[in-house]
């Protein structure tokens, strides 16, 4: 009599707690970064945009400096997705991490209407083009982030050898301005809003921007996620990503009203009225990634920088199967 | 010290370059901060990884050390690895744990623990084999058990070179923790000098290492109170 | 089996690490197999531009250590023997003993820039202490009976300080050596970690930053045969220069 009381208790109990896991949306842990991610820092910022948010899949947006620790956090499994640029995804995915690229976020684009990452010198410095680096310093967010890339392309455009003739110095983004005003570097990284902040203060002078450094418009920042939760986990993602496309073209459609909240709900420290009038960049509307483009950085990361030790196809590393149709 | 303060200030009233600052200006900042919640939260988070670390640490180097002093064993064994990898800087390790434990404290504590082990148990060691071997003797000779030699006679005469060995401990387990907080955290003493420094807040630089400061020469001071009352029976001379 | 003891630790936690690093538990990113780590490894010795790395960082170390040598030995000296250098000086070093220098890093940087001298200036500072105190004491307890032997056979205060104080402080100096050698490279290896673009700590962050865990304990294996081969040759270099006292154990 006993037994069977205490096997009907465990069976009810087991049948409860599944059912309340059920009905917990799975949690989506996300690594996001400092600059250019608008659409995704709105999901959290205007969760009134995104419907499926809460009941299909639930958002943790953890804030990361660079690309190395959000692909650390990765590995040590603190992460789910993420943003990072495409480019670092393929070098991670070359080097055996199980990850694959789900959707665009920007792109560097040249044109007018379009920023481009910008890298700067002091205005009355002695450096005058990318040669004058040579036995400089050229700060950069992170060892093999895209501003590493665009940085040793920029100097090899120049002929000059990066490591040998100019050292890289990774440093994070909201220092940049002062290191060079300071001479601590000679050049650094600039992305909006910290470029327009520091044009509106003055004393810096352009270089060369990414999209002059590597030659042609290129995917900049995508999202990404891990292998094993795209299997267990396609719904969540299907949702997320459905989400991600209207906020998407709700920023693009309301971009004041966006930036607005944003900088109200903390996401950007950069002065409001500085950060209106910013350029922005590239964004595609309906999240399509320009694989063309990752796959010409694959080679370049391949023949030009030894980033790579053999040549991949980027096109495993793409699955844009669980964007909305 | 009181004179090298003076002229600090003299100089600062002189023109200083922006980066330093004179010792009346840390002090009026660092009364601010004290005002501020902000400044409490830091030290919070760096005295939740140093001190656990340490405590971590320094139980198991001394119990190590005890160990390693006593049966020749165990010393065979463990003591060469101890010293083989003495020079290494522990923080190098930091990295790798927070790939196997996380970006989290827990990684933190860990290193700070591995760093703060060795001193303690090179100490301990050394401690447990000077023990002068005639009290030993005496003890065996009035039929004491191992056991109580060993808590009555080894520890007590180990407990001077312990108690230097915590010291120096507890001086690495403030660097080590600085040092992993200025390489990778978001909160915390080391992270507020870094993020002063990248922000040219050079108060706050200096509040921060004030901080850090007095906290490491408080710890000092209170370790060797500890001392003084644990060992009241040995004069003192360091 | 006694000549073995010690490696049986060391060769169990090796074989131990192989093994799980095989087992396909996980991914070799996470616990790279020996072998790997020991390919890095020939790599890492065999390619000129990384050895360049290992020989920035040792001669941070070593010029700071050379600095804080030359320094901590003289100011030791000097408080040891006389009491208002002492009186002066002793407050300072005990006092701000317990307070973590590389604090001061992020201020030297910019005193120093990002180069080497804000490494160097660092390593000094720190190595300073152990050698002044060490020094310090040892000078204080020079035997007397050797000091007044020497006054009576008519020694200048010179020849004293030459002849007499300085071979008998010299097993404290080299205690003070022995302590602070490891103290450079410790100090070298975390200013690198924390903000350089060369240097071994550099290339610890640079490699796990490139996802190359293999790579990075290469470098660690490096830093460790590094400080140990530093040790073993103030070992030797001890012996030749106090060759009438044998080293047996230091004292941290």
């Amino acid at each position: 009599m006993k037994r069977s009381r205490l096997v009907a208790f465990l069976v009810v109990t087991a049948f409860s707690s599944f059912n309340v896991a059920a009905q917990e949306p799975p949690l989506i842990r996300f690594g996001r970064g400092f600059a250019a991610e608008e659409q995704v820092w709105l999901m959290s910022a205007r969760p009134d945009l995104t419907p499926n948010q809460g009941k299909k899949y639930q958002l943790k947006q953890i804030l990361f400096q660079a690309n190395p620790e959000r692909f650390q956090a990765f590995l040590a499994g603190e992460l789910d997705g993420g943003t990072a640029p495409g480019l670092a995804v393929i070098f991670a995915r070359a080097q055996g991490v199980d990850m694959k690229i789900v959707a665009s976020i920007c792109l560097e684009a040249a044109g007018k209407e379009w920023f481009s990452t910008t890298y700067m010198v002091k205005d009355d410095g002695p450096v005058r083009s990318a040669a004058d680096l040579k036995g400089g310093t050229v700060g950069v967010v992170g060892i093999k982030t895209a501003t590493d890339l665009w940085a040793r392309a920029g100097l090899l455009n120049a002929g000059v050898v990066p490591d040998k003739d100019t050292k890289i110095f990774p440093m994070g983004f909201p220092g940049m301005g002062d290191a060079v005003r300071t001479g601590k570097i000679n050049a650094g990284t600039f992305v909006e809003p910290f470029y327009s902040a520091e044009v509106a203060r003055g004393g810096l002078r352009k270089l060369f921007t990414a999209v002059e450094a590597v030659g042609y418009d290129h995917e900049l920042l995508d999202i990404w996620f891990g292998g094993k939760f795209l299997k267990t986990q396609p719904e969540a993602v299907r949702a997320f990503l459905a989400d991600y496309v209207a906020v998407t073209k709700y920023y693009l459609a309301n971009t004041a009203q966006a930036k607005r909240d944003l900088h109200k709900a903390g996401f950007v420290r950069t002065p409001l009225e500085i950060y209106l009038k910013n350029a922005d960049w590239k964004r595609d509307p309906n999240a399509r990634i320009d694989v063309a483009s990752l796959d010409r950085l694959s080679k370049f990361m391949l023949e030009k920088l030894q980033w790579l030790e053999k040549p991949v196809t980027v096109g495993e590393m793409i699955d844009q199967g669980y964007l909305p149709r | 010290m009181l004179l090298v303060l003076l002229v600090w200030e003299l100089l600062w009233i002189r023109g200083l370059p922006a980066y330093v600052l004179g010792p009346v200006e840390i002090l009026k900042d660092f009364s601010i901060a004290l005002g501020s919640e902000e400044l409490y939260s830091h030290i919070g988070a760096s005295l939740m990884r140093s001190l656990p670390g340490f405590a971590i640490g320094t139980l198991l180097g001394i119990a190590a050390g005890l160990a390693a002093g006593i049966a020749r064993g165990f010393d065979r064994m463990l003591s060469p690895v101890i010293f083989l990898t003495y020079p290494v800087p522990k923080i190098v390790m930091l990295p790798l744990f927070m790939l196997w434990f996380g970006i989290g404290d827990f990684s933190k504590i860990l290193i700070i623990a591995l760093a703060c082990f060795y001193p303690t148990f090179i100490n301990a060691y050394y401690g447990a084999k000077s023990t002068p071997a005639i009290l030993v003797w005496s003890g065996l000779n009035m039929g004491a058990g191992r056991w109580r030699i060993f808590s009555r006679v080894v520890v007590p005469s180990a407990l001077p070179l312990i108690f230097a060995g915590m010291r120096v401990s507890l001086a690495l387990s403030f660097i080590v923790m600085f040092a992993a907080e200025m390489i990778n955290a978001r909160s915390g003493l080391g992270y507020l000098i870094r993020a002063a420094e990248n922000g040219l807040r050079f108060d706050l630089m200096y509040v921060s290492l004030l901080s850090i400061a007095i906290l490491g020469y408080a710890g000092d001071r209170l370790l060797r109170l500890a001392r003084g009352r644990a060992l009241a029976w040995q004069e003192q001379g360091a | 089996m006694r000549r073995l003891a010690p490696f049986a630790l060391i060769g169990a936690l090796l074989l131990g690490w192989e093994i799980a690093a095989r087992s396909g538990l996980w991914s070799p990113l996470l616990f790279p197999s020996l072998m790997r780590i020991g390919y890095e490894f020939g790599l890492f010795v065999s390619r000129t531009d990384r050895l360049i790395e290992a020989w920035v960082s040792l001669h941070r170390a070593l010029g700071g250590f050379a600095l804080a040598a030359v320094v901590g030995v003289v100011v030791g000296m000097v408080m040891g023997r006389s009491a208002l250098v002492a009186g002066l000086l002793d407050p300072l070093f005990s006092g701000t003993y317990a307070v973590p220098k590389l604090a001061l890093f992020p201020i030297f940087i910019f005193v120093f820039g990002i180069g080497s001298l804000s490494k160097v200036a660092l390593v000094f500072l720190e190595c300073l202490y152990p050698i002044v105190i060490i020094t310090c004491h040892g000078a204080r307890s020079v035997n007397r009976v050797l000091i007044w032997s020497a006054q009576n056979t008519g020694a200048s205060r010179t020849e004293i300080l030459r002849r007499v104080v300085l071979p008998a402080t010299a097993p404290f100096i080299f205690a003070g050596f022995r302590v602070a050698l490891p103290v450079a490279l410790i100090v070298v290896i975390m200013t690198e970690m924390v903000s350089s673009a060369d240097g071994l700590g550099y290339q610890v962050i640079y490699a796990m930053s490139s996802l190359k865990t293999d790579r990075m304990l290469a470098v660690v294996v490096a830093i460790a045969l590094l400080g140990w081969l530093l040790d073993k040759a103030l070992a030797m270099l001890r012996d030749r220069l106090v060759y009438w006292e044998k080293l047996e154990t230091y004292y941290v």
